[in-house]
């Protein structure tokens, strides 16, 4: 790690890419992982979300900030998804079983939330996925389906989609307007 | 007792607050273990130096916010090229040229969201002493980096597919241009104080750009003909 540090110029030459890879790289490989269950894999999914991040640094703002670190987050999350998809496609899980079952560990500490915030953890991660980036951070469809390398029409879809099941979630639950 | 309904506004009112929950659990960088392999750093230590050069001599993105106009918006321009299959002249793409204070902006448009097939192209001649150190060839770019690592020099060779939304930002800093048709459409090479010389030109898809440093004008040129 030295010798890589030792390329770096001043603290202020650093450019926004690399304070976005000090800042999450390590966190960036966990949520990989989480998915892939392989050192390899995760660390090849790193790569390719820092590959895929540079297309969006004039979008970043600001590095240490919760917005961008669902940024980098989803990214990398996506970039797992397409290396499973490439390399484990044979194994005995699919990936709907993944998706159904990956949350990030982390997330299992969340302590305080309410019954809807509950539901909403329980939606499968491609729709929580979007419903982060448009409903917690603002993205516009168009912005997410970019990121997400989807077209426009399955982000509505799956918007419309994750309203339904989460819907259903929140009814099984009991869960009523003045509840 | 009402059955609740999922709207935009009740997620909108719910998610950026487990957003802050959730993210706020999440472990620092400190926290976490994890130790990247030594091949981890090498590929990272390439696309940093990258993300590095490419800040320095032009960087292709696509743009989801334009940012404001310092100066003024000089040129909009309609390109037109000829296929020679059809024999007619066809619009292929538009561009809008921003010229801020420290450098000017390209903005792409295109009714096709690709023109035709990303071919990387590679040169022929490099000079002698230096070597291919950077090889970054994606679906519609490609950044090669040639270095001589005793005297510590590099030329760049960059070639962008254009492509709907594509943006380049090239830095202001060139002080002398000296138009070179001969490379190919609006082929311009481009003095910087720092004796940097670049040579930008367009063909029917892709941009390309080359780039030294103490290089003669006569050797970048070598390096852009060999382009193949």
């Amino acid at each position: 790690m030295l010798f890589y540090l030792s390329l770096l110029d001043t603290e202020e030459e650093k450019s926004k890419f690399e304070q976005l890879y000090y800042q999450y790289s390590k966190l960036m490989y966990l949520c990989a992982w989480e998915i892939l269950r392989d050192e390899q894999l995760a660390e090849d999914a790193v790569h390719e979300a820092f590959i895929k991040l540079t297309k969006y640094l004039k979008k970043i703002d600001e590095i240490k900030c919760n917005k961008t670190k669902r940024f980098v987050v989803i990214v990398v999350e996506s970039a797992a998804k397409d290396i499973w998809r490439k390399e484990k496609r044979n194994s005995h899980e699919t990936w709907e079983e993944v998706e159904r079952e990956y949350h990030f560990t982390a997330e299992v500490n969340v302590s305080g939330i309410t019954v809807i915030e509950e539901a909403i953890l329980k939606l499968p991660f491609t729709y929580r996925q979007i419903f982060q980036l448009k409903y917690g951070w603002g993205y516009a469809n168009r912005e997410i389906a970019d990121v997400l390398d989807m077209r426009e029409g399955t982000i509505r879809q799956r918007l419309a989609r994750g309203k339904k099941l989460l819907q259903e979630l929140l009814e099984d639950a009991g869960v009523h307007m003045n509840g | 007792m009402d059955r609740i309904q999922v709207t935009d506004e009740l997620l909108y009112r719910y998610m950026p607050g487990l957003e802050e929950k959730l993210l706020d659990t999440y472990p620092t960088e400190q926290e976490i273990a994890h130790e990247f392999t030594a091949e981890f750093y090498e590929r990272m230590q390439k696309l940093l130096k990258r993300a590095r050069q490419k800040e320095k001599y032009g960087v292709p993105v696509t743009t989801w916010r334009r940012v404001a106009a310092v100066l003024s918006i000089v040129t909009i321009s309609s390109l037109t090229v000829s296929l020679s299959v059809e024999a007619v002249r066809q619009k292929l793409y538009d561009f809008v040229q921003t010229i801020y204070e420290s450098y000017t902006e390209f903005l792409f448009s295109s009714e096709e969201e690709k023109v035709g097939e990303f071919v990387p192209l590679y040169p022929e001649y490099i000079p002698k002493g230096y070597e291919l150190a950077i090889e970054d060839v994606g679906d519609t770019h490609s950044f090669l980096s040639y270095e001589n690592k005793e005297q510590g020099r590099s030329v760049f060779v960059q070639q962008d597919q254009i492509t709907d939304g594509l943006l380049m930002a090239v830095d202001n800093e060139y002080i002398v241009k000296e138009s070179y048709p001969k490379l190919g459409e609006e082929g311009q090479l481009c003095y910087k104080e720092d004796g940097t010389i670049r040579a930008v030109w367009k063909t029917e898809n892709c941009l390309y750009m080359v780039s030294a440093t103490d290089l003669p004008r006569e050797e970048i040129l070598k390096i852009c003909e060999s382009l193949k």
